[in-house]
């Protein structure tokens, strides 16, 4: 199912900081680990995760250090920073209270069909 | 003979053309993508395959590009601003070099015996001549390939900082010193004749290059987005 284009603008940045909360990580590795949490559902275009890779580092919520990898190639791995954990913590709240107001509303409301 | 690392090559390169990925965002993308292949191909399909389904995965070109954009906008600018502040470098150095020409052809001209306007048409043509081999260096050096990327990396370096110093200093003393010797050698009237044919250079100078400059700008616009895709 693809998702729209704003919901995947806006879920992106929760989605990168809590993959990165789980430890450091690489560009591909997160987007693999996308696609495994929606078991293939959620569809990326994974060439957009890095501008915002590179946007969350700006603002100073992850950090990114250049490692060679097991196969031998230059990877860049990045790690969350404490205003990243903050502000997952934020998005977090954010997130959730979206999700309960739209779940009560369909569960007092079942689906039609 | 299928060759990947052309292929990723060539991938790279056409990713590069836009101005507004830079090189180690390319490095990064290239990594996703051997990953991905890896990966694929361990699931079974070929290499080829593999590198067609990455690639459609990793986003097309434009839009890449254009994501790509939002993220390093300060830098393409700072970008554009070398690349005009070396052509204002550039065009300051033909300038002065060339109206040295037109000094030194002149005085040159009247120490070898000729006098009023006619050594005047000699520094004119001295002027003309620095003017069109000064153009010609400095496309040529442009051209040569790894060259750009070169002069748009030393834009602020130290080494570049102190050839231009050195050079402004030399370029001084030599406006200094030609009129100079030309008043010391050179009678009031001849002096005069040779002066107003070299004010004929405005007419160059101040007319013909403005123009020549807008006609290239002009021709040098890329063609509109409906003339690319062939929209009627």
């Amino acid at each position: 199912m693809p998702l729209s284009k704003d919901l995947v603008a806006a879920s992106a940045t929760p989605l990168i900081l809590s993959i990165l909360a789980e430890g450091e990580s690489y560009g591909y590795a997160i987007t693999r680990r996308v696609r495994e949490l929606s078991a293939g559902q959620m569809e990326w275009t994974d060439g957009m995760l890095y501008p915002v890779l590179h946007r969350l580092e700006r603002q100073g919520l992850i950090k990114s250090v250049e490692k060679i990898s097991e196969t031998g190639r230059r990877r860049r791995y990045y790690h969350i920073q404490s205003r990243g954990k903050t502000a997952l913590d934020k998005q977090q709240s954010q997130w959730m209270l979206v999700h309960s107001v739209l779940n009560q509303l369909w569960e007092n409301k079942p689906c039609l069909t | 003979m299928f060759d990947l690392n052309h292929e990723i090559a060539e991938w790279k390169q056409s990713l590069g053309q836009s101005e507004t990925v830079t090189r180690p965002d390319l490095d990064e993308l290239e990594s996703h993508l051997r990953d991905q292949i890896d990966h694929l191909s361990m699931s079974g399909l070929s290499i080829e395959e593999a590198l067609l389904v990455a690639r459609h995965r990793i986003g097309d070109t434009k839009r890449l590009s254009g994501e790509f954009a939002k993220v390093n906008g300060s830098a393409i600018f700072r970008r554009r601003l070398q690349w005009m502040l070396i052509g204002v470098l550039a065009y300051l150095l033909i300038f002065d070099l060339s109206h040295l020409a037109s000094l030194a052809g002149t005085l040159a001209a009247f120490g070898i015996g000729f006098h009023g306007s006619a050594s005047g048409w000699i520094g004119q043509g001295a002027q003309f001549l620095s003017v069109l081999i000064g153009l010609v260096v400095v496309l040529v050096v442009l051209r040569i390939p790894g060259m750009s990327r070169l002069t748009a990396s030393v834009g602020g370096g130290i080494g570049l900082g102190l050839i231009v110093i050195v050079g402004s200093l030399l370029l001084i003393a030599a406006r200094i010193l030609l009129p100079i010797l030309t008043i010391r050698f050179v009678s009031a009237q001849d002096y005069g004749q040779s002066a107003v044919v070299q004010s004929l250079s405005a007419l160059v100078y101040s007319g013909i290059i403005p123009i020549l400059v807008v006609t290239l700008l002009v021709l040098l616009r890329k063609p509109s987005l409906q003339q690319e895709i062939g929209v009627h």
